[in-house]
């Protein structure tokens, strides 16, 4: 298993070795995860990290509501990042306009739909550097 | 009367006031986009906001009232950075000069006029 995302997709995943963490919203918070609605979603092996991220920013982008930047444009902008990185083509100045983004809708998102995604892009460069990095040549 | 903290120093402002009217009153400038006087603050650009602290993120000092005991940093190393993103995404976004020519006696002007 790759991860399993509790409540998502706009919070944070929770890598094979914090499985046993207990489900609660305080126990799960502190490792970068949450409750949220409840649901479970478990990722196996063949889970592509970075395709993933490109799939939640385009479902976040696409239900964004509009009103704040970071999330109305930094979405959109962070599926692009990905979008190009699968492809071959994203490089270390593309990762850091990523965690640049990450930081404005943790920090300044007007709602829960951007830092939600924060709390997942977050958890992914923090779990999955190793998938992460090597996109960005 | 309020007593905030700006930027390290006391300050006394009337009640009613947003967190960019006072700022206003004693010069600080914090950069905003979406705001204008004639309009209701509308907190969308997010270039004013501004670090408070106690509160979780940062806050747009454009549409935040100001409260009795806030400690308000309007340059902060976090706010300035967080700043340069939601800017960096119009320069993508905003071509640096129009791609057509909005004269009025422009040849686009006259068959946007005629559809």
């Amino acid at each position: 298993m790759k991860g399993v995302i509790i409540g998502g997709p706009i919070i944070g995943m929770i890598p094979p070795h914090l499985i046993d963490t207990q489900l609660g919203f305080e126990e799960l918070a502190a490792i970068g995860a949450g409750v949220g609605h409840g649901g479970v979603v478990a990722f196996d092996q063949n889970t592509s990290i970075p395709a993933l991220v490109e799939h939640v920013f385009s479902f976040g982008a696409y239900e964004s509501c509009g009103k704040c930047t970071p999330c109305r444009s930094g979405a959109g902008r962070i599926e692009e990042l990905f979008t190009n990185a699968l492809a071959g083509d994203a490089t270390k100045a593309d990762l850091q306009e990523c965690r640049d983004l990450v930081v404005a809708l943790k920090l300044a998102s007007l709602c829960g739909h951007g830092t939600g995604l924060a709390r997942f892009a977050e958890s992914i460069l923090r779990y999955y550097p190793t998938e992460i990095e090597p996109c960005f040549k | 009367m309020l007593q905030v903290t700006i930027n390290g120093q006391p300050r006394q402002f009337s009640a009613g006031l947003t967190i960019n009217q006072a700022l206003r009153q004693i010069a600080i400038e914090v950069p905003t986009l979406c705001h204008d006087e004639r309009i209701q603050p509308y907190g969308s650009c997010r270039l004013c906001t501004v670090e408070v602290k106690g509160f979780g993120g940062l806050v747009t000092a454009c549409n935040t009232q100001l409260r009795d005991g806030m400690e308000i940093l309007t340059h902060s190393e976090t706010v300035t950075g967080v700043r340069k993103t939601p800017s960096a995404c119009w320069r993508k976004i905003i071509p640096p000069k129009p791609s057509r020519s909005f004269r009025k006696n422009s040849s686009t002007a006259t068959s946007a006029n005629t559809a």
